[in-house]
């Protein structure tokens, strides 16, 4: 099975896997919107965090083996892929009831309040990362 | 996974899956209201009726598809004049009792109905189907349950006062497929069900996060820190950053001193 290795040494923070991350899990417009794209990037799933001492850490979601979000989510709707070991959300059982993103210790279970209220996570896009595909310094590297 | 035809095309579905499952997956369109993935179906609402003749029967029949299981050779239909009938029906009933409920009728538009117009009342929009409850019992709360008989018959906390066991979590607002349920929501105070739940604030920028009873219940039945619950996720993720980067300064200076350890 694949990884997303993170090699923090090798970032840049020149942030193409934010933006790649956005567009990647791009959503449809609100009704009403005035702009005519149809989709609008969404919430990214992983940030670059740049730290005084001038290193960048790419932050993402760390797919735990006994993972606090699964153990939080009363209605099954987070599980693992067993196809690319990624915790998924199944956003049909979500109930929001927001304590997965409270149990994550690391803050990478968020709520997406442009999409009507979403919980959205990293979820490896199903075995293809965008983020490491726009990685140009192989800080990110899915292999 | 096992064939069945469903309005005259063949279907795959896994063993076991619920019919409606099953129809919507392979992308056809079959209304409910009570239906939620989160919990076992219960066939309350009686929207999602289809026509099914098994294997081998003679006759066919209108049933709920979310509690029919699909098996091989099922013949369905999803929008047989049968089935139209039973669902006006089913929409004139909900109807009476919540004629101002704009997902009621928007559901009689697209059923091709007439509905009333004029001044309607209350948009009193319950309509009785228990996803809320289900949905409170399926994270152990039990907070709520449904109380009196016939026309009296509602949702609310035991003997209809506001229910103690509740935790402010909100699941059942944001499941109910009327919006019924009054859910308000201002700075860090949740109201719903006649209680008063304060958001806890992040403890490093204070940002409002979840009620302090779900953190609470959270933190005792499994066994979550309270620290951690008591951060927001951006606050979660600098601290977690923090961390990183010292490990990261640690091992670079150590890769340029030569240090072995």
């Amino acid at each position: 099975m694949s990884r997303l290795q993170v090699t923090p040494n090798r970032c840049s923070g020149c942030r193409s896997c934010e933006m790649a991350c956005a567009f990647a899990h791009a959503v449809s417009e609100p009704a009403g919107a005035t702009a005519s794209l149809g989709l609008q990037p969404g919430r990214p799933r992983l940030r670059i965090w740049a730290s005084p001492g001038a290193a960048f850490i790419p932050m993402l979601c760390l797919q735990c083996d006994d993972a606090r979000c699964v153990r939080a989510c009363a209605y099954g709707a987070l599980a693992r892929s067993e196809t690319t070991g990624a915790i998924e959300l199944d956003s049909r059982r979500c109930t929001r009831c927001l304590l997965c993103t409270a149990a994550c210790p690391f803050g990478n279970v968020e709520l997406e309040a442009a999409m009507g209220g979403l919980v959205v996570k990293c979820d490896l896009c199903h075995g293809a990362p965008a983020c490491a595909k726009f990685c140009p310094t192989g800080a990110l590297a899915w292999s | 996974m096992i064939e069945l035809n469903i309005d005259g095309v063949k279907v795959m579905a896994p063993e076991g899956a619920r019919l409606l499952d099953a129809a919507r997956d392979a992308g056809f369109r079959v209304p409910s209201l009570c239906h939620h993935p989160a919990v076992e179906p219960e066939g309350a609402c009686r929207l999602c009726v289809v026509e099914l003749r098994g294997a081998g029967e003679e006759h066919s029949r209108v049933v709920p598809s979310c509690l029919e299981v699909a098996r091989a050779g099922m013949t369905v239909a999803t929008a047989s004049e049968d089935v139209l009938s039973v669902r006006r029906t089913v929409l004139e009933l909900l109807l009476q009792r919540s004629p101002a409920s704009p997902v009621l009728r928007a559901l009689a538009a697209q059923a091709g109905m007439e509905t009333a117009a004029g001044p309607l009342g209350d948009a009193h929009g319950c309509i009785l189907c228990g996803l809320c409850t289900r949905v409170c019992a399926a994270a152990g709360f039990h907070a709520i349950s449904t109380l009196g008989r016939g026309a009296e018959a509602r949702v609310g906390g035991p003997g209809g006062q506001p229910p103690q066991d509740c935790v402010g979590c909100a699941a059942c607002a944001h499941v109910c497929p009327t919006g019924h349920i009054a859910l308000e929501e201002s700075g860090s105070r949740r109201g719903i069900w006649g209680r008063d739940f304060e958001l806890l604030p992040c403890a490093e920028c204070g940002v409002p996060t979840i009620p302090r009873e779900q953190a609470e219940r959270a933190a005792s039945s499994l066994g979550f820190p309270s620290a951690d619950l008591a951060r927001c996720p951006a606050c979660n993720r600098k601290a977690t950053a923090v961390t990183f980067g010292r490990i990261v300064a640690l091992s670079s200076t150590d890769a340029r001193e030569g240090v072995k350890r």
